[in-house]
């Protein structure tokens, strides 16, 4: 069901739910957010719970540093400790009821909220219905939604291409790191011959991006999709 | 203009074509050409000739997407190419690249063929039946919806083909159909093209393989430097007055060109050949003598997956082989078989079970530098390996890498003899970009020889180049395996190059690893 | 022949490739980055494993407007880059798009005050501070690192700044000057201004 949701109403809803966080600053709002999108994901579509723990991960683990960064430099810091390993008993008492820990919390808990929401949109739309929505719901030009499409799908052969490029370093002798400018050189002569070739494949096919077009599917604009958007932001609301 | 005849398909007026805005070569010269109708035309010619900027600006494709039209007129069936958009250019003619990674923007053949049908503005009605008649038409219902990213490149240009088909264009213009096409899957392509023809479509066609074409081309014309028309009318019944003309271009492939071949290739020894015993053959070989040795050797494919179970594709199973010092080996084999897994592997940059040596150490206890010392390898696409941006400099950073202590002097007189060696010591200052494809595959083979290596592994040397720049790579490297024993190991999909220069050919087909006898080679497969 | 601001579908092409290309490299970064990051994070310094690659963040929209120069050209690349990032798949989902307007804004600012036409290192070093100073307030407002100390933020930015100015200030005008040089970029308004000296080596070749 939430594979179907209109992709662009699923990023304004997100949009407007991210403004609504950062007004209110809650770390119980953040909570609920968070366990109530990861909650909607298990009952209302088909993603897969191991798949939502593959990303959920990153996000924890990326909490867990702005929460550790939160509790030792809060502005306005009530309490000094510059490592984790040297934090005595008493001063551990007192973080725990500190302003430091309110702010900790406050920071690891918003970026959880915004990684479910991320997440949720992440792993229930399809890419392609997505950049069809931003054309026909949100007026992204053809040419614009096509080549977005088009280098997407490049995407396989870039990853391919540039595993060439280090592996031809390493066998020199050479680091393949992909930061190497004369590696990031290499990708980029590809990547202007790349882009050269798929146009004029595109153009000969008859695409202009300007030129009337049908269309083979448009992803409709339902009362529901609407209607999901309105309860979502206003739940969060509400609770705020 | 309405005076033009109906038979006149495209017609080129004097035209004058280059890239460079400021610069004072012309890619077309003054090119006056016109093809007709209901055909199928072969256009021939050197590399560089501007065969592939025709199609490029008979589609009006350039100079829209680069380069510059100084003079000149394109008709398409009496229409100036240059009035029409995209869209109405389709309907006349639609033009086939050369690289079939880089012709789709979706991602399965069925969204590509919803792509045409709705540039074509076609109602959405229609759509689902047209493509299921075309993809009956050509026998493709199986490449619907599968990504176009696993295709192999013959079932991508056939993909592309069935676009076309459905695009419905009066002509459709190949530019180098088979460039990444194995020889069976061209062969399918040419039954597909035959039938589109009966069908009514026009063709032309860039290709320097003209004995594809001969069976079935109604005329052939050969190109020269700036696209001027050096012959034209030829086709089967003709040719042989043609025939020392082509032959001189190097638009011929025949076996056995080298005089010197080593190994006796002739229809009387098809007939008794050495019968290799398949299992005594890597006995056979005195192990000093070996430079690189497979013995049980499993390839799979990379473990992607986080399970832990999956261990990937078999690619290779089991195989034992000898590549002998000083000698050509070549790997057959139909394009993604996993040829180039298996040279990676040699380069411990693939995992793989069982024992590789190289020069009778194995590569398990071998550390990475040093391995690099004594191997070195050209990859399909030269352009990704350049590590510098001028020629001179790529060959003296080569030597330097191998030999930190050399004086800058000596480092560049040794560069510029490479150079010389290589025919290429008139473009040291250029960026090896700039360079042709042969020239840039050249290149790269000496950037890879230049530290003193003694194996070399060529991936697909026929790759985007004519034939005479095959040969003249191919050539060169053979004079090296000749006077200084150099060892090299080349993958092809091409089996007449494998004949030409290989002293001994594997094949690689359903995982196995097979060392090819003379009667096998002589067997169609 | 055709209005110069107008995109053509091998612009938009080239730029969504290399949205595409640095998003792959950026990926790569990660694992440097997260090994900085588990070093840095009993410190509580955690997110400043991240800043040294910060660059690469917006370094397709640094790449969009360099070559295209055109109005709008930075804001666009950067948008099309992170719609991108997001079929992609990331945690951050379409939240990414909002940064990415906010990056191709602080890029693009001062080139549109000097009206596409000076590309000079001073103007493409202060784009890049520009864009790590945008970036951070948009981190107060929208990662709340409003409540963090403002010496630590200071440090971020400090970091931030410099890979901006090493990655999109200097690395990026470098490459593409390289590619003018190999003939790569024929036809890109880059191309006209970089030099054309070079046209005797590129009419023989």
């Amino acid at each position: 069901m939430l594979e179907k949701w209109n992709p662009s109403v699923k990023m304004i809803t997100v949009f407007l739910c991210v403004f609504i966080l950062t007004v209110r600053n809650n770390t119980k709002l953040n909570i609920i957010v968070f366990i109530s999108f990861v909650i909607g994901m298990l009952l209302f579509s088909d993603v897969k719970p191991g798949k939502i723990f593959a990303f959920l991960l990153p996000a924890f683990i990326a909490a867990f540093g702005l929460f550790i960064m939160g509790l030792f430099y809060s502005r306005n810091s009530d309490i000094s400790i510059r490592t984790i390993f040297d934090i005595s008993k008493e001063q551990l008492e007192a973080l725990t009821t500190s302003g430091n820990m309110v702010t900790a919390l406050q920071l690891a808990t918003r970026l959880l909220a915004y990684a479910g929401m991320g997440i949720l949109f992440s792993l229930t739309t399809d890419g392609e219905y997505f950049v069809r929505s931003l054309m026909h719901q949100l007026r992204l030009p053809p040419k614009f939604a096509y080549g977005i499409l088009a280098a997407f799908y490049l995407l396989p052969m870039m990853r391919n291409e540039l595993r060439t490029v280090q592996t031809a370093f390493r066998v020199r002798n050479m680091s393949g790191f992909s930061l190497r400018p004369k590696i990031l050189f290499t990708m980029l002569v590809n990547s202007v011959r790349w882009s050269e070739s798929v146009a004029m494949a595109m153009e000969s096919k008859g695409f202009s991006g300007e030129a009337e077009r049908t269309y083979h599917d448009i992803p409709k604009l339902r009362g529901m999709d609407l209607a999901l958007a309105v309860v979502s932001v206003g739940v969060v609301a509400f609770i705020a | 203009m309405m005076t033009e005849e109906k038979s006149c398909m495209l017609e080129l007026r004097d035209v004058v074509f280059r890239y460079n805005p400021h610069g004072k070569r012309n890619i077309l010269d003054h090119l006056s050409l016109s093809i007709s109708d209901k055909r199928i035309t072969v256009i021939t010619g050197r590399s560089g000739c501007g065969k592939s900027t025709l199609a490029a600006v008979s589609a009006g494709l350039y100079p829209e997407n680069g380069g510059i039209l100084e003079g000149g007129g394109i008709l398409l069936y009496g229409r100036p190419v240059a009035d029409m958009n995209p869209q109405e250019r389709a309907k006349y003619l639609t033009v086939m690249f050369q690289n079939p990674d880089l012709q789709f923007c979706m991602r399965t053949l069925r969204k590509e063929m919803e792509f045409c049908l709705e540039n074509l503005c076609i109602p959405a009605s229609e759509m689902d039946q047209m493509i299921q008649e075309a993809a009956e038409n050509l026998g493709i219902t199986e490449l619907l919806d599968k990504p176009l990213s696993v295709l192999s490149g013959g079932e991508k240009q056939k993909a592309n083909l069935a676009c076309l088909f459905l695009i419905k264009s009066n002509c459709i213009f190949l530019d180098e159909p088979f460039a990444n096409v194995d020889e069976s899957s061209a062969l399918d392509l040419i039954k597909q093209i035959e039938m589109m023809h009966d069908a009514g479509f026009s063709f032309v066609v860039i290709d320097h393989r003209l004995d594809y074409w001969l069976p079935v081309a109604d005329e052939i014309i050969v190109l020269g430097s700036g696209g001027q028309v050096l012959r034209r009318d030829i086709d089967k019944k003709n040719l042989e007055a043609h025939h020392d003309f082509l032959h001189d271009m190097g638009l011929l492939f025949n076996v056995s060109k080298r005089k010197d071949l080593k190994r006796q290739i002739g229809t009387e020894s098809a007939g008794k050949t050495l019968n290799f015993d398949e299992n005594a053959l890597t006995e056979d070989v005195d192990t000093r003598d070996c430079a690189v040795r497979f013995s049980k050797v499993t390839i799979r494919t990379e473990n992607t997956k986080w399970n832990r179970k999956d261990t990937g594709e078999i690619l290779l199973e089991e195989a034992d082989a000898v590549f002998e010092k000083g000698k050509m080996t070549a790997i057959l084999g139909p394009s993604g078989s996993g040829k180039t897994t298996a040279l990676l592997s040699i380069l411990k940059q693939h995992s793989f079970s069982g024992i590789v040596e190289v020069e009778g150490e194995n590569l398990s206890h071998c550390r990475r530098k040093e391995l690099y010392k004594k191997i070195g390898i050209v990859f399909q696409n030269p352009a990704n390996q350049f590590i510098s941006q001028n020629v001179q400099e790529e060959i003296e950073l080569s030597i330097r890498q191998w030999n930190r202590n050399i004086a800058k002097e000596q480092c560049s007189k040794k560069a510029i003899e490479l150079l010389a060696e290589f025919g290429l010591d008139s473009y040291r200052r250029y960026s090896p970009y700039m360079l042709s494809q042969g020239q840039q595959r050249r290149l790269a083979v000496l950037s890879v020889l230049a530290g003193g290596q003694r194996i070399l592994l060529l991936d697909e040397p026929t790759y985007g180049q004519d034939h005479l720049s095959t040969v003249a790579i191919m050539d060169s490297v053979a004079d090296k395996v000749e006077r200084e024993e150099l060892t090299v190991i080349f993958i092809t999909h091409d089996r007449k190059l494998a004949l030409e220069y290989a002293d001994c050919i594997y094949k690689l087909e359903n995982r196995k690893l097979i060392k090819m006898t003379d009667a096998h080679l002589y067997v169609r497969y | 022949m055709q209005n110069k601001n107008e995109w053509k579908l091998k612009d938009v092409l080239l730029v969504a490739i290399l949205g595409v290309l640095f998003g792959v490299v950026y990926l790569g970064c990660t694992y440097a980055g997260g090994f900085l990051y588990g070093l840095l994070t009993p410190v509580g310094l955690a997110s400043l494993g991240y800043e040294p690659f910060y660059g690469i963040y917006f370094i397709a929209g640094a790449f969009g407007v360099y070559i295209l120069r055109k109005p709008g050209s930075g804001i666009i690349a950067e948008l099309l880059a992170a719609i991108l990032e997001c079929l992609m798949g990331n945690f951050f989902g379409p939240i990414i798009i909002l940064s990415g307007i906010v990056q191709g804004l602080g890029f693009e600012l001062i080139i549109m005050l000097r009206k596409y036409k000076d590309f000079s290192t001073a103007v493409m070093i202060a784009s890049a501070v520009l864009c790590s100073v945008f970036t951070m307030i948009y981190n107060l407002i929208i990662s709340g690192y409003n409540r963090i100390a403002v010496p630590v933020l200071l440090l971020m930015l400090g970091v931030r700044i410099v890979s901006a100015v090493l990655f999109d200030g200097l690395l990026v005008p470098a490459l593409t000057k390289g590619l003018v040089k190999a003939g790569m970029l024929k036809g890109y308004a880059v191309a006209d201004a970089v030099d054309t000296d070079l046209d005797e080596l590129t009419g023989i070749a």
